[in-house]
């Protein structure tokens, strides 16, 4: 008997009515589920992660190609001078590499719950699990990949001599604010990317824009109107920033960063509650 | 007072046909919610009640079987208890632990070993890890899957996948055990097996059982829902009642023929009942059929065969001249044909005739009759199979 979860021993009650009716059974409820969805989130992760590089000859070289390719790309891009930055203060294959490890992290925690609830649809179709676990495997799966890339990182910033391990300390922490405003956004993206494909046509079409209306390849301009519309895009500042850690603490953008993060952070909250209230819904129109 | 563990009550359940308008009704039934406006009463365009009105209890130690033709909303209803959707009007209550044998093994993921998905399947089932600990072994011996458990699920048949879905999902330990026709597949030994399982269970949790085999629900069930189109049309203690109702939604398959040319079937009875469309055959009792046709000349032997199918049109047994050496010479206006079978020996159930006539020399169908005939077996006959052979029994 010990081990049945809180409300099991209780009545369930499943009504028409709006769960936020009962506010006090809602968050309950919620607690109680977010329990089991840990445990239930790491072990999708385990199967999930087990499963991908099964059938591969790499393995788990898969979590870190994407990465360097991109990192080999503009820095030959560079040296063939197609692609002419500003950028001085570092060598411009570690603001690269640094740049588009933050940028991947983002992506992928963006990502991640929304092909997580795809790739779940029979099983959200035939059991009942509290849905938090799809977005914790996610979750784990985008910090495994950070981890790596981190490595990757250290690696690289050894042999350039510019490894300074509180800085590096500091990144890796920063990173988990592009984890965190990725998954928020993603989990926001879910319900409605089940019901309406346009959702990951318009990531997919989009994806590409979004990377060059970052500063991932090359810096904030110091002023004018493209450095304005740069800080509009929430993952700016947050990039910026976290890569200033490491080479340029001048650069920071402290206020745009934090206010960032509280936005994230109350959008997280309402987006939790969305996301309960919607999946039922989303859920029975889901079809085999 | 019984201990009722699971209480339905006036519940009803919507879909949309239109694609396009079911995902738009999503994001209003998102916002109703968010706004905690109360759900729209009524049914929207081209929307329609998948379950209206539905109201049930079922106490532990009971075992409600729920039947109905396909599309009567047993699914839905299975949905809405175990809680993946939510109902657009009345509740539902459960209470305790669900177990639910739905659909085996969702959620197995093909690259992996049966020992792995075992750990993830038992997760998403609510096996906490200390219990999966102790299960595990009994978990592997009730699959018999021993040899096997650490090939990948892909390589395993679809009966082995069966059975380490279901060796998991008993393991579950349920107050509440809804069962959705999973046990089609397997052979018949692990079908024992499982019907063993669940009838251990049931001595200890309300069971919701859905099934076509009405052979297994009378068999197990110890009340009967009858769904037809979301509406109720039996609920009661009287297995027996609720499956003739559900038999009587077959009554109305029209026969159909196929001919070659002019030729036709004139007739296709059982004799004695040629003024009744649904006549009632007690298990065992001798019947015979006619049969009469009129078959163009330039056929000039023919072949007959006579089709016992199940409700489902499932094939079940045939009675042809060709195996009895029975030759048939077109040589009148009117082919006129008995069949005499000394015993019936289906299992009780609703049952149609199809007959076919061919052409000896060259195969070709000339005539086919569908559902031509119906009738009911009556009787306490109990078994899985549908044809019941009576032996003579002895003790050595």
């Amino acid at each position: 008997m010990e081990e049945r979860v809180g409300l099991d021993a209780a009545w369930r009650l499943r009504t028409a009515e709006s769960p936020l009716r009962n506010p006090r059974e809602f968050f309950t409820l919620l607690l109680v589920d977010m329990r089991r969805a840990f445990y239930l989130g790491y072990v999708l992760f385990v199967r999930d992660f087990s499963a991908k590089y099964r059938q591969t000859l790499f393995g788990y070289l898969w979590a870190v190609l994407p990465v360097a390719f991109t990192t080999l790309l503009f820095i030959a891009l560079s040296a063939a001078k197609v692609l002419q930055t500003t950028q001085a203060d570092i060598p411009y294959p570690l603001f690269v590499l640094t740049g588009t490890v933050l940028w991947q992290t983002f992506f992928d925690s963006l990502m991640g719950p929304i092909s997580g609830v795809q790739r779940s649809k029979t099983m959200l179709l035939k059991l009942n699990f509290p849905k938090e676990a799809v977005v914790v495997s996610a979750l784990l799966e985008a910090a495994f990949n950070l981890v790596l890339r981190l490595l990757i990182v250290g690696v690289v910033l050894l042999c350039y001599s510019s490894l300074h391990p509180t800085g590096f300390l500091w990144f890796s922490l920063s990173t988990l604010s592009l984890v965190f405003l990725g998954t928020v956004l993603g989990v926001l993206f879910v319900p409605l990317s089940l019901l309406f494909h346009d959702v990951q046509y318009a990531l997919a079409t989009f994806a590409g824009l979004w990377f060059f209306a970052t500063p991932v390849v090359y810096p904030i301009p110091a002023g004018g109107t493209a450095r304005s519309l740069l800080l509009l895009n929430p993952v700016s500042p947050l990039l910026t920033s976290s890569r200033a850690v490491l080479f340029n603490p001048e650069q920071q953008f402290p206020a745009a960063y934090f206010v960032i993060l509280i936005l994230a952070l109350v959008t997280a909250a309402l987006t939790w509650v969305f996301y309960r209230v919607a999946m039922p819904h989303v859920i029975e129109r889901l079809g085999e | 007072m019984a201990d009722t563990l699971i209480l339905a009550s006036g519940l009803k359940k919507r879909f949309s046909r239109d694609l396009k308008r079911s995902l738009r009704y999503a994001v209003t039934d998102c916002i109703n919610d968010l706004l905690l406006r109360r759900p729209e009463a009524a049914l929207r365009p081209s929307e329609f009640w998948a379950l209206d009105d539905v109201s049930f209890a079922v106490a532990r130690g009971d075992t409600l079987g729920v039947i109905g033709p396909n599309g009567a909303g047993k699914s839905t209803l299975l949905k809405l208890l175990t809680g993946i959707i939510r109902p657009d009007a009345g509740m539902a209550q459960i209470r305790g632990r669900v177990g639910a044998l739905i659909e085996l093994g969702a959620g197995f993921n093909p690259l992996l070993t049966g020992r792995e998905n075992i750990l993830a399947n038992a997760a998403l089932l609510g096996i906490s890890r200390a219990k999966l600990r102790r299960d595990f072994d009994s978990i592997v011996a009730f699959s018999g899957l021993e040899q096997f458990i650490d090939s990948p699920v892909r390589s395993y048949s679809s009966g082995m996948k069966v059975r380490l879905g279901f060796a998991i999902a008993i393991h579950t330990d349920p107050d509440v055990l809804i069962i959705d026709e999973v046990l089609a597949v397997g052979d018949a030994g692990f079908r024992a097996k499982c019907y063993n399982a669940i009838f251990e269970i049931s001595k200890r949790a309300a069971v919701l059982f859905v099934s076509h085999s009405l052979q297994h629900v009378a068999r197990i069930c110890s009340s009967v829902l009858v769904l037809k189109a979301g509406k109720v049309e039996y609920l009661g203690t009287e297995v027996d009642r609720g499956l003739a109702k559900y038999l009587s939604f077959f009554e109305t398959q029209d026969a159909q023929d196929i001919c070659l040319d002019s030729s036709r079937i004139t007739a296709f009875c059982l004799a004695g009942f040629e003024n009744e469309p649904h006549p009632e055959l007690p298990f065992g009792s001798p019947i015979e059929i006619v049969l009469k046709a009129a078959v163009e000349r330039r056929h000039k032997q023919l072949e007959c065969n006579v089709s016992f199918l199940n409700k489902g049109v499932e094939l079940l047994a045939q009675c042809s001249s060709r195996n009895h050496a029975f030759h048939i010479s077109n040589d009148s206006d009117e082919l006129r044909l008995r069949i005499a079978l000394p015993n019936l020996h289906l299992s009780p159930g609703y049952y149609t005739l199809s007959a076919t006539i061919r052409d000896a020399q060259s195969g070709t169908i000339i005539c086919w009759r569908q559902a031509g005939v119906s009738f009911y077996v009556t009787g306490r006959i109990v078994g899985d199979a549908p044809v019941q052979l009576q032996g003579e029994w002895s003790i050595l």
